[in-house]
Protein backbone atom coordinates (compact mmCIF):
# COMPACT_ATOMS: atom_id res chain seq x y z
CA UNK A 1 0.00 0.00 0.00
CA UNK A 2 1.40 3.38 -1.06
CA UNK A 3 0.61 6.63 0.73
CA UNK A 4 1.14 9.75 -1.37
CA UNK A 5 2.64 12.60 0.63
CA UNK A 6 2.89 15.36 -1.97
CA UNK A 7 3.10 15.83 -5.74
CA UNK A 8 5.21 18.32 -7.71
CA UNK A 9 4.50 18.22 -11.45
CA UNK A 10 4.86 14.65 -12.59
CA UNK A 11 6.85 13.72 -9.47
CA UNK A 12 5.22 12.45 -6.34
CA UNK A 13 6.62 11.41 -3.01
CA UNK A 14 4.91 8.28 -1.80
CA UNK A 15 5.69 6.17 1.22
CA UNK A 16 5.30 2.47 1.72
CA UNK A 17 5.86 0.73 5.04
CA UNK A 18 9.60 0.28 5.29
CA UNK A 19 10.31 1.93 1.94
CA UNK A 20 10.45 5.54 0.78
CA UNK A 21 10.41 6.04 -2.96
CA UNK A 22 10.21 8.91 -5.43
CA UNK A 23 8.36 7.73 -8.48
CA UNK A 24 7.19 8.97 -11.86
CA UNK A 25 4.76 6.11 -12.10
CA UNK A 26 7.30 3.83 -13.68
CA UNK A 27 10.39 2.27 -12.22
CA UNK A 28 13.32 4.71 -12.13
CA UNK A 29 16.35 3.23 -10.46
CA UNK A 30 18.13 6.39 -9.41
CA UNK A 31 15.28 7.64 -7.26
CA UNK A 32 14.98 4.91 -4.68
CA UNK A 33 15.23 5.71 -1.02
CA UNK A 34 15.14 3.07 1.66
CA UNK A 35 14.15 3.73 5.26
CA UNK A 36 14.75 0.64 7.37
CA UNK A 37 16.60 -0.39 10.53
CA UNK A 38 20.05 0.14 9.02
CA UNK A 39 19.31 3.61 7.69
CA UNK A 40 17.49 4.52 10.94
CA UNK A 41 20.46 3.58 13.10
CA UNK A 42 22.95 5.29 10.79
CA UNK A 43 20.91 8.49 10.59
CA UNK A 44 20.52 8.68 14.39
CA UNK A 45 24.29 8.36 14.81
CA UNK A 46 24.87 11.03 12.16
CA UNK A 47 22.27 13.38 13.64
CA UNK A 48 23.70 13.23 17.18
CA UNK A 49 27.32 13.65 16.08
CA UNK A 50 26.63 16.37 13.51
CA UNK A 51 24.54 18.33 16.04
CA UNK A 52 27.43 18.18 18.53
CA UNK A 53 29.92 19.12 15.79
CA UNK A 54 27.70 21.98 14.58
CA UNK A 55 27.42 23.46 18.09
CA UNK A 56 31.14 23.02 18.60
CA UNK A 57 31.95 24.80 15.32
CA UNK A 58 30.24 27.97 16.53
CA UNK A 59 33.26 29.12 18.53
CA UNK A 60 35.90 26.73 17.23
CA UNK A 61 35.95 28.42 13.83
CA UNK A 62 34.77 31.89 14.81
CA UNK A 63 38.09 33.52 14.09
CA UNK A 64 38.75 31.68 10.83
CA UNK A 65 38.10 33.15 7.40
CA UNK A 66 35.25 31.80 5.27
CA UNK A 67 33.01 30.53 8.06
CA UNK A 68 29.92 30.82 5.84
CA UNK A 69 31.62 28.58 3.27
CA UNK A 70 32.46 26.19 6.08
CA UNK A 71 28.83 25.88 7.15
CA UNK A 72 27.70 25.48 3.54
CA UNK A 73 30.14 22.58 3.03
CA UNK A 74 29.43 21.13 6.47
CA UNK A 75 25.68 21.01 5.78
CA UNK A 76 26.29 19.53 2.31
CA UNK A 77 28.39 16.81 3.96
CA UNK A 78 25.68 16.03 6.50
CA UNK A 79 22.92 16.05 3.85
CA UNK A 80 25.04 13.97 1.47
CA UNK A 81 25.74 11.42 4.18
CA UNK A 82 22.01 11.16 4.83
CA UNK A 83 21.60 10.62 1.08
CA UNK A 84 24.15 7.79 1.20
CA UNK A 85 22.45 6.22 4.17
CA UNK A 86 18.97 6.26 2.63
CA UNK A 87 19.80 5.46 -0.99
CA UNK A 88 18.53 2.05 -2.02
CA UNK A 89 20.45 1.59 -5.24
CA UNK A 90 24.08 1.62 -6.20
CA UNK A 91 23.96 4.58 -8.56
CA UNK A 92 22.31 6.93 -6.04
CA UNK A 93 24.80 5.81 -3.45
CA UNK A 94 27.64 6.46 -5.88
CA UNK A 95 26.36 10.01 -6.55
CA UNK A 96 25.98 10.77 -2.83
CA UNK A 97 29.45 9.42 -2.13
CA UNK A 98 30.81 11.83 -4.76
CA UNK A 99 29.01 14.76 -3.17
CA UNK A 100 30.37 13.89 0.28
CA UNK A 101 33.88 13.21 -1.00
CA UNK A 102 34.06 16.62 -2.67
CA UNK A 103 32.64 18.51 0.32
CA UNK A 104 34.77 16.71 2.94
CA UNK A 105 37.92 17.21 0.85
CA UNK A 106 37.13 20.93 0.72
CA UNK A 107 36.59 20.93 4.48
CA UNK A 108 39.89 19.14 5.10
CA UNK A 109 41.56 21.99 3.20
CA UNK A 110 39.46 24.60 5.02
CA UNK A 111 42.48 26.09 6.78
CA UNK A 112 44.04 27.15 3.54
CA UNK A 113 47.04 28.75 5.27
CA UNK A 114 48.08 25.24 6.34
CA UNK A 115 49.93 23.58 3.46
CA UNK A 116 49.62 20.15 5.03
CA UNK A 117 45.84 20.49 5.06
CA UNK A 118 45.95 21.03 1.29
CA UNK A 119 48.22 18.04 0.87
CA UNK A 120 45.90 15.87 2.95
CA UNK A 121 42.86 17.02 0.97
CA UNK A 122 44.59 16.30 -2.33
CA UNK A 123 45.55 12.79 -1.23
CA UNK A 124 42.05 12.16 0.12
CA UNK A 125 40.46 13.37 -3.12
CA UNK A 126 42.77 11.38 -5.41
CA UNK A 127 42.42 8.11 -3.50
CA UNK A 128 38.67 8.55 -3.15
CA UNK A 129 38.14 9.16 -6.84
CA UNK A 130 40.30 6.14 -7.67
CA UNK A 131 38.11 4.03 -5.38
CA UNK A 132 34.88 5.48 -6.81
CA UNK A 133 36.09 4.74 -10.34
CA UNK A 134 36.29 1.08 -9.36
CA UNK A 135 32.89 1.35 -7.68
CA UNK A 136 31.39 2.80 -10.86
CA UNK A 137 33.05 0.10 -12.95
CA UNK A 138 31.55 -2.65 -10.81
CA UNK A 139 28.03 -1.22 -10.85
CA UNK A 140 28.21 -0.73 -14.64
CA UNK A 141 29.13 -4.43 -14.98
CA UNK A 142 26.30 -5.35 -12.60
CA UNK A 143 23.79 -3.25 -14.56
CA UNK A 144 25.02 -4.68 -17.86
CA UNK A 145 24.58 -8.27 -16.63
CA UNK A 146 21.50 -7.99 -14.42
CA UNK A 147 19.78 -4.82 -15.66
CA UNK A 148 19.24 -3.67 -12.08
CA UNK A 149 20.90 -1.37 -9.56
CA UNK A 150 18.36 -1.38 -6.74
CA UNK A 151 19.70 -3.56 -3.91
CA UNK A 152 16.76 -5.92 -3.47
CA UNK A 153 15.96 -6.24 -7.18
CA UNK A 154 19.61 -6.90 -7.96
CA UNK A 155 19.69 -9.54 -5.21
CA UNK A 156 16.98 -11.51 -7.00
CA UNK A 157 19.10 -11.95 -10.11
CA UNK A 158 22.48 -12.58 -8.43
CA UNK A 159 23.65 -16.11 -9.14
CA UNK A 160 27.15 -16.07 -7.63
CA UNK A 161 28.90 -16.60 -10.98
CA UNK A 162 32.40 -15.35 -11.76
CA UNK A 163 31.23 -11.88 -12.78
CA UNK A 164 29.16 -11.54 -9.60
CA UNK A 165 32.11 -12.54 -7.45
CA UNK A 166 34.38 -10.01 -9.17
CA UNK A 167 31.74 -7.30 -8.71
CA UNK A 168 31.49 -8.20 -5.04
CA UNK A 169 35.28 -8.22 -4.59
CA UNK A 170 35.60 -4.72 -6.06
CA UNK A 171 32.75 -3.40 -3.93
CA UNK A 172 34.24 -4.94 -0.76
CA UNK A 173 37.64 -3.32 -1.36
CA UNK A 174 36.12 0.08 -2.15
CA UNK A 175 33.99 -0.01 0.99
CA UNK A 176 36.93 -1.26 3.07
CA UNK A 177 38.85 1.76 1.78
CA UNK A 178 35.96 4.04 2.68
CA UNK A 179 35.78 2.63 6.21
CA UNK A 180 39.55 3.00 6.65
CA UNK A 181 40.51 -0.67 6.94
CA UNK A 182 44.22 -1.56 6.81
CA UNK A 183 46.01 -1.61 4.31
CA UNK A 184 43.72 0.95 2.69
CA UNK A 185 43.89 3.34 5.62
CA UNK A 186 46.86 5.56 4.77
CA UNK A 187 44.93 8.65 3.81
CA UNK A 188 42.72 8.64 6.93
CA UNK A 189 45.30 9.89 9.47
CA UNK A 190 46.39 12.59 7.01
CA UNK A 191 42.84 13.85 6.44
CA UNK A 192 41.51 13.40 9.99
CA UNK A 193 44.45 15.16 11.59
CA UNK A 194 44.41 18.25 9.38
CA UNK A 195 40.63 18.79 9.16
CA UNK A 196 38.93 21.00 11.79
CA UNK A 197 37.86 18.71 14.65
CA UNK A 198 34.15 19.29 14.03
CA UNK A 199 34.68 18.01 10.48
CA UNK A 200 36.67 15.01 11.70
CA UNK A 201 33.70 13.97 13.83
CA UNK A 202 31.44 13.89 10.78
CA UNK A 203 34.15 12.20 8.71
CA UNK A 204 34.14 9.30 11.18
CA UNK A 205 30.43 8.81 10.49
CA UNK A 206 31.02 9.18 6.73
CA UNK A 207 33.54 6.36 7.03
CA UNK A 208 30.92 4.30 8.79
CA UNK A 209 28.60 4.81 5.82
CA UNK A 210 31.20 2.72 3.98
CA UNK A 211 30.73 -0.03 6.56
CA UNK A 212 26.95 0.14 6.27
CA UNK A 213 27.26 -0.11 2.49
CA UNK A 214 29.59 -3.09 2.89
CA UNK A 215 26.99 -4.83 5.07
CA UNK A 216 24.22 -4.01 2.58
CA UNK A 217 26.29 -5.46 -0.27
CA UNK A 218 27.09 -8.67 1.57
CA UNK A 219 23.78 -9.32 3.34
CA UNK A 220 21.10 -7.65 1.21
CA UNK A 221 22.56 -8.08 -2.27
CA UNK A 222 24.84 -11.12 -2.48
CA UNK A 223 23.70 -13.10 0.58
CA UNK A 224 24.44 -16.80 0.46
CA UNK A 225 24.85 -16.80 -3.33
CA UNK A 226 28.60 -16.48 -2.78
CA UNK A 227 31.00 -18.41 -0.53
CA UNK A 228 30.23 -16.52 2.67
CA UNK A 229 32.90 -18.36 4.66
CA UNK A 230 35.64 -16.93 2.41
CA UNK A 231 34.02 -13.48 2.31
CA UNK A 232 33.72 -13.57 6.11
CA UNK A 233 37.40 -14.41 6.48
CA UNK A 234 38.38 -11.60 4.10
CA UNK A 235 36.45 -9.18 6.31
CA UNK A 236 37.95 -10.71 9.49
CA UNK A 237 41.52 -10.45 8.12
CA UNK A 238 40.93 -6.81 7.22
CA UNK A 239 39.61 -6.38 10.78
CA UNK A 240 42.66 -8.02 12.39
CA UNK A 241 45.06 -5.86 10.38
CA UNK A 242 43.04 -2.72 11.12
CA UNK A 243 42.80 -3.36 14.85
CA UNK A 244 46.43 -4.33 15.40
CA UNK A 245 48.25 -2.05 12.98
CA UNK A 246 45.95 0.86 13.85
CA UNK A 247 46.71 0.67 17.55
CA UNK A 248 50.44 -0.01 16.95
CA UNK A 249 50.75 3.13 14.86
CA UNK A 250 48.75 5.11 17.42
CA UNK A 251 51.23 4.14 20.11
CA UNK A 252 54.14 5.85 18.33
CA UNK A 253 52.38 9.08 17.31
CA UNK A 254 53.21 12.40 18.89
CA UNK A 255 50.44 14.45 17.22
CA UNK A 256 47.29 14.19 19.32
CA UNK A 257 44.88 14.13 16.37
CA UNK A 258 46.96 11.74 14.32
CA UNK A 259 47.09 9.38 17.30
CA UNK A 260 43.30 9.51 17.56
CA UNK A 261 42.96 8.98 13.80
CA UNK A 262 44.92 5.73 14.07
CA UNK A 263 42.60 4.68 16.88
CA UNK A 264 39.63 5.28 14.59
CA UNK A 265 41.24 2.77 12.20
CA UNK A 266 41.89 0.35 15.05
CA UNK A 267 38.30 0.49 16.27
CA UNK A 268 37.04 -0.22 12.75
CA UNK A 269 38.82 -3.54 13.20
CA UNK A 270 36.44 -4.50 16.02
CA UNK A 271 33.40 -3.82 13.84
CA UNK A 272 34.91 -5.90 11.05
CA UNK A 273 35.72 -8.72 13.53
CA UNK A 274 32.15 -8.94 14.72
CA UNK A 275 30.39 -8.64 11.41
CA UNK A 276 33.03 -10.78 9.65
CA UNK A 277 32.24 -13.68 11.99
CA UNK A 278 28.53 -13.18 11.26
CA UNK A 279 29.25 -13.33 7.52
CA UNK A 280 31.47 -16.42 7.86
CA UNK A 281 28.73 -18.40 9.59
CA UNK A 282 25.85 -16.99 7.54
CA UNK A 283 23.37 -19.70 6.60
CA UNK A 284 24.76 -22.22 9.13
CA UNK A 285 23.49 -23.27 12.56
CA UNK A 286 26.37 -21.31 14.15
CA UNK A 287 24.54 -18.14 13.19
CA UNK A 288 22.01 -18.96 15.87
CA UNK A 289 24.56 -19.73 18.59
CA UNK A 290 27.22 -17.03 18.25
CA UNK A 291 27.16 -15.52 14.72
CA UNK A 292 24.22 -13.29 15.49
CA UNK A 293 25.75 -12.10 18.77
CA UNK A 294 29.01 -11.30 17.00
CA UNK A 295 27.06 -9.11 14.60
CA UNK A 296 25.16 -7.44 17.43
CA UNK A 297 28.51 -6.60 19.04
CA UNK A 298 29.97 -5.34 15.76
CA UNK A 299 26.98 -3.16 14.91
CA UNK A 300 26.61 -1.83 18.47
CA UNK A 301 30.30 -0.95 18.35
CA UNK A 302 29.65 1.22 15.28
CA UNK A 303 27.26 3.34 17.31
CA UNK A 304 29.51 3.47 20.36
CA UNK A 305 32.56 4.29 18.31
CA UNK A 306 30.94 7.20 16.48
CA UNK A 307 29.94 8.78 19.79
CA UNK A 308 33.10 8.34 21.87
CA UNK A 309 35.49 8.88 18.98
CA UNK A 310 33.57 12.04 18.13
CA UNK A 311 33.95 13.14 21.75
CA UNK A 312 37.70 12.46 21.72
CA UNK A 313 38.23 14.40 18.49
CA UNK A 314 36.30 17.33 19.97
CA UNK A 315 38.47 17.31 23.12
CA UNK A 316 41.58 17.24 20.92
CA UNK A 317 40.18 20.19 18.97
CA UNK A 318 39.54 22.12 22.20
CA UNK A 319 43.13 21.53 23.34
CA UNK A 320 44.52 22.65 19.97
CA UNK A 321 42.15 25.66 19.98
CA UNK A 322 43.41 26.85 23.37
CA UNK A 323 47.10 26.00 23.13
CA UNK A 324 47.76 26.12 19.39
CA UNK A 325 49.74 22.89 19.85
CA UNK A 326 49.08 19.39 18.56
CA UNK A 327 52.45 17.93 19.56
CA UNK A 328 52.16 15.87 22.77
CA UNK A 329 55.79 16.71 23.64
CA UNK A 330 54.92 20.38 23.89
CA UNK A 331 51.94 20.03 26.22
CA UNK A 332 51.45 19.32 29.91
CA UNK A 333 49.59 20.39 33.02
CA UNK A 334 46.47 21.50 31.14
CA UNK A 335 44.24 19.59 33.55
CA UNK A 336 44.41 22.50 36.00
CA UNK A 337 42.92 25.02 33.59
CA UNK A 338 40.80 22.79 31.34
CA UNK A 339 38.95 20.65 33.90
CA UNK A 340 35.80 20.05 31.84
CA UNK A 341 37.76 19.16 28.75
CA UNK A 342 39.82 16.75 30.86
CA UNK A 343 36.66 15.16 32.26
CA UNK A 344 35.19 14.68 28.76
CA UNK A 345 38.52 13.27 27.57
CA UNK A 346 38.55 10.77 30.45
CA UNK A 347 35.02 9.60 29.60
CA UNK A 348 35.91 9.16 25.93
CA UNK A 349 39.28 7.52 26.63
CA UNK A 350 37.85 5.01 29.11
CA UNK A 351 35.01 4.20 26.71
CA UNK A 352 37.30 3.58 23.73
CA UNK A 353 39.65 1.49 25.89
CA UNK A 354 36.77 -0.79 26.85
CA UNK A 355 36.88 -0.01 30.56
CA UNK A 356 33.66 -1.10 32.34
CA UNK A 357 31.00 0.12 32.81
CA UNK A 358 31.30 2.35 29.74
CA UNK A 359 29.70 1.55 26.39
CA UNK A 360 32.92 0.53 24.63
CA UNK A 361 33.21 -2.30 27.13
CA UNK A 362 29.67 -3.53 26.45
CA UNK A 363 30.11 -3.92 22.70
CA UNK A 364 33.61 -5.34 23.11
CA UNK A 365 32.35 -7.86 25.67
CA UNK A 366 29.76 -9.16 23.19
CA UNK A 367 32.43 -9.32 20.47
CA UNK A 368 34.98 -11.09 22.73
CA UNK A 369 32.57 -13.79 23.82
CA UNK A 370 30.99 -14.52 20.47
CA UNK A 371 34.21 -14.29 18.44
CA UNK A 372 35.88 -16.65 20.95
CA UNK A 373 33.42 -19.35 19.94
CA UNK A 374 34.41 -18.89 16.30
CA UNK A 375 38.17 -18.59 16.78
CA UNK A 376 39.80 -17.89 20.20
CA UNK A 377 42.90 -16.31 18.61
CA UNK A 378 40.74 -13.45 17.32
CA UNK A 379 39.57 -12.72 20.86
CA UNK A 380 43.16 -12.68 22.11
CA UNK A 381 44.06 -10.17 19.38
CA UNK A 382 41.03 -8.04 20.27
CA UNK A 383 41.98 -8.00 23.97
CA UNK A 384 45.62 -7.09 23.26
CA UNK A 385 44.39 -4.25 21.06
CA UNK A 386 42.18 -3.03 23.88
CA UNK A 387 45.12 -3.02 26.33
CA UNK A 388 47.30 -1.11 23.86
CA UNK A 389 44.44 1.36 23.32
CA UNK A 390 44.30 2.06 27.05
CA UNK A 391 48.10 2.41 27.10
CA UNK A 392 48.18 4.97 24.32
CA UNK A 393 45.32 7.01 25.78
CA UNK A 394 47.13 7.05 29.10
CA UNK A 395 50.06 8.52 27.20
CA UNK A 396 47.80 11.28 25.85
CA UNK A 397 46.21 11.89 29.25
CA UNK A 398 49.52 12.22 31.03
CA UNK A 399 51.23 14.23 28.31
CA UNK A 400 48.38 16.73 27.97
CA UNK A 401 46.74 17.08 31.35
CA UNK A 402 49.24 15.91 33.98
CA UNK A 403 52.64 17.16 35.05
CA UNK A 404 53.79 20.74 35.59
CA UNK A 405 52.23 23.51 33.57
CA UNK A 406 54.23 24.81 30.64
CA UNK A 407 55.21 28.43 30.98
CA UNK A 408 53.75 29.34 27.61
CA UNK A 409 50.43 27.73 28.61
CA UNK A 410 50.11 29.47 31.97
CA UNK A 411 47.18 31.57 30.85
CA UNK A 412 45.30 28.84 28.98
CA UNK A 413 41.57 28.96 29.66
CA UNK A 414 38.84 26.35 29.58
CA UNK A 415 37.26 25.71 26.15
CA UNK A 416 34.44 28.14 25.23
CA UNK A 417 30.87 27.29 26.22
CA UNK A 418 29.65 26.24 22.77
CA UNK A 419 32.53 23.79 22.44
CA UNK A 420 31.84 22.44 25.92
CA UNK A 421 28.15 21.95 25.04
CA UNK A 422 29.12 19.99 21.91
CA UNK A 423 31.42 17.77 23.97
CA UNK A 424 28.86 17.42 26.78
CA UNK A 425 26.22 16.22 24.31
CA UNK A 426 28.45 13.35 23.22
CA UNK A 427 29.64 12.62 26.78
CA UNK A 428 26.02 12.32 27.96
CA UNK A 429 25.31 10.02 24.99
CA UNK A 430 28.25 7.83 26.04
CA UNK A 431 26.89 7.63 29.60
CA UNK A 432 23.36 6.82 28.42
CA UNK A 433 24.63 4.09 26.08
CA UNK A 434 26.71 2.76 28.97
CA UNK A 435 23.82 2.66 31.43
CA UNK A 436 21.18 1.32 29.05
CA UNK A 437 22.92 -0.99 26.58
CA UNK A 438 19.93 -3.36 26.44
CA UNK A 439 17.57 -0.57 25.40
CA UNK A 440 20.04 0.73 22.80
CA UNK A 441 20.42 -2.75 21.30
CA UNK A 442 16.66 -3.36 21.24
CA UNK A 443 15.91 0.06 19.74
CA UNK A 444 18.72 0.45 17.22
CA UNK A 445 20.78 -2.70 16.70
CA UNK A 446 18.02 -5.31 16.44
CA UNK A 447 16.07 -3.40 13.74
CA UNK A 448 19.34 -2.99 11.83
CA UNK A 449 19.97 -6.76 12.08
CA UNK A 450 16.45 -7.40 10.87
CA UNK A 451 16.95 -5.06 7.91
CA UNK A 452 20.11 -6.95 6.99
CA UNK A 453 18.09 -10.15 7.07
CA UNK A 454 20.06 -11.66 9.96
CA UNK A 455 17.67 -14.05 11.62
CA UNK A 456 18.95 -16.59 14.15
CA UNK B 1 19.87 -1.68 32.31
CA UNK B 2 20.27 -5.40 31.85
CA UNK B 3 21.90 -6.69 28.72
CA UNK B 4 21.04 -10.33 28.30
CA UNK B 5 22.09 -11.97 25.07
CA UNK B 6 22.28 -15.63 24.31
CA UNK B 7 25.86 -15.89 25.57
CA UNK B 8 26.39 -12.54 27.31
CA UNK B 9 25.10 -11.04 30.54
CA UNK B 10 26.04 -7.56 31.61
CA UNK B 11 24.49 -5.09 34.00
CA UNK B 12 26.31 -1.76 34.47
CA UNK B 13 24.27 -0.98 37.58
CA UNK B 14 25.79 -3.94 39.44
CA UNK B 15 29.26 -2.71 38.45
CA UNK B 16 28.50 0.82 39.70
CA UNK B 17 27.04 -0.50 42.98
CA UNK B 18 30.10 -2.70 43.46
CA UNK B 19 32.38 0.29 42.84
CA UNK B 20 30.44 2.32 45.43
CA UNK B 21 30.63 -0.57 47.91
CA UNK B 22 34.40 -0.89 47.44
CA UNK B 23 34.70 2.90 47.77
CA UNK B 24 32.91 2.79 51.12
CA UNK B 25 35.25 0.03 52.36
CA UNK B 26 38.27 2.08 51.25
CA UNK B 27 36.90 5.11 53.07
CA UNK B 28 36.34 3.08 56.26
CA UNK B 29 39.93 1.77 56.15
CA UNK B 30 41.18 5.31 55.47
CA UNK B 31 39.23 6.73 58.39
CA UNK B 32 40.76 4.11 60.71
CA UNK B 33 44.21 5.58 59.99
CA UNK B 34 46.34 7.58 62.43
CA UNK B 35 44.63 10.95 62.75
CA UNK B 36 47.72 12.51 64.33
CA UNK B 37 49.65 12.15 61.04
CA UNK B 38 51.07 15.46 59.92
CA UNK B 39 51.74 16.36 56.33
CA UNK B 40 55.41 16.79 55.51
CA UNK B 41 57.06 18.66 52.72
CA UNK B 42 57.94 15.52 50.80
CA UNK B 43 54.72 13.59 51.35
CA UNK B 44 53.99 11.23 48.53
CA UNK B 45 57.44 11.52 46.95
CA UNK B 46 59.30 8.27 46.15
CA UNK B 47 62.07 8.05 48.78
CA UNK B 48 64.27 5.57 46.95
CA UNK B 49 64.12 6.94 43.42
CA UNK B 50 67.77 7.87 43.37
CA UNK B 51 66.82 11.48 42.60
CA UNK B 52 67.04 14.26 45.15
CA UNK B 53 63.60 15.30 46.51
CA UNK B 54 61.91 17.91 44.37
CA UNK B 55 61.84 21.26 46.09
CA UNK B 56 58.36 22.78 45.94
CA UNK B 57 59.88 26.16 45.37
CA UNK B 58 61.83 24.87 42.42
CA UNK B 59 60.98 27.04 39.45
CA UNK B 60 61.72 24.85 36.46
CA UNK B 61 59.73 21.63 36.67
CA UNK B 62 59.29 21.21 32.93
CA UNK B 63 62.48 19.18 32.34
CA UNK B 64 61.40 16.51 34.83
CA UNK B 65 58.02 15.91 33.17
CA UNK B 66 57.58 12.72 31.16
CA UNK B 67 56.86 13.80 27.62
CA UNK B 68 54.87 12.02 24.94
CA UNK B 69 57.90 10.49 23.22
CA UNK B 70 59.25 9.06 26.47
CA UNK B 71 56.18 6.93 27.03
CA UNK B 72 56.72 3.26 26.19
CA UNK B 73 60.20 4.03 24.86
CA UNK B 74 61.43 0.68 26.19
CA UNK B 75 58.48 -1.22 24.78
CA UNK B 76 58.86 0.34 21.33
CA UNK B 77 62.64 -0.09 21.32
CA UNK B 78 62.37 -3.73 22.37
CA UNK B 79 59.92 -4.34 19.52
CA UNK B 80 61.92 -2.34 16.98
CA UNK B 81 61.84 -5.26 14.55
CA UNK B 82 58.05 -4.80 14.41
CA UNK B 83 57.67 -1.03 14.71
CA UNK B 84 60.47 0.06 12.37
CA UNK B 85 59.13 -1.57 9.17
CA UNK B 86 55.60 -0.64 10.18
CA UNK B 87 56.45 3.05 10.49
CA UNK B 88 58.56 2.77 7.34
CA UNK B 89 55.52 1.69 5.31
CA UNK B 90 53.71 4.90 6.26
CA UNK B 91 55.68 7.05 3.88
CA UNK B 92 53.06 9.73 3.26
CA UNK B 93 53.57 9.35 -0.50
CA UNK B 94 50.46 9.14 -2.64
CA UNK B 95 52.09 6.61 -4.99
CA UNK B 96 52.48 4.20 -2.09
CA UNK B 97 48.86 4.69 -1.04
CA UNK B 98 47.73 3.84 -4.57
CA UNK B 99 50.05 0.81 -4.64
CA UNK B 100 48.47 -0.65 -1.48
CA UNK B 101 44.99 0.03 -2.80
CA UNK B 102 45.71 -1.72 -6.10
CA UNK B 103 47.49 -4.64 -4.38
CA UNK B 104 44.55 -5.22 -2.02
CA UNK B 105 42.12 -4.98 -4.93
CA UNK B 106 44.14 -7.55 -6.87
CA UNK B 107 44.36 -9.99 -3.94
CA UNK B 108 40.67 -9.81 -3.02
CA UNK B 109 39.49 -10.07 -6.65
CA UNK B 110 41.75 -13.07 -7.30
CA UNK B 111 40.70 -14.83 -4.07
CA UNK B 112 37.00 -14.33 -4.68
CA UNK B 113 37.26 -15.16 -8.39
CA UNK B 114 39.09 -18.43 -7.73
CA UNK B 115 36.98 -19.69 -4.83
Amino acid sequence: MWYEIFTVGEWSLAIEIGTLELTTGEHVFINHLLADGVSAMATIILSITSLAAGLYSYTNLKEENGVSRYYFLFLITVAGTHGMIFSADFFSRFVWFQVVTASTAALVAFRKYDGRAFEAALKYLTLSFLAWSFFLLSIIIAYHIHGEMQFYELAESITGGLADRIIMAILIVVMAFKSGAVPLHFVKPDAYSRAPSSVTVVMVVVSQAGLWTLFRIIFNVFGTNVNTYVVGWIVIILGVFSAFIGVSMALVQRSIKRLMAYHAISQTGYMLFGVGVGIAVMGTTDMGTFGRDAMVGGIFHIMNHAIYKGLLFLTAGAIIFRTGERDLNKMGGLGRNMKWTMLFFIIGALAISGVPPLNGFTSKLIIYRSVYMFNPILTVVAMIVSILTLASFYKVFHSVFMGPEREKHDDVKEAPLAMLIGMALLAVSVILLSLFPGIAIDMFVEPAMEALGVIA
Amino acid sequence: MNLVHSITYWNPLIMILMACFIGVIIYIIYSLGNSSYKETKYRGEPFLSGNPPIDEDEKDKEPINIRGDNFYWGFITALKFYFKPLIGRHTGRLNDYIFWFMLTMLVVVVVLALI
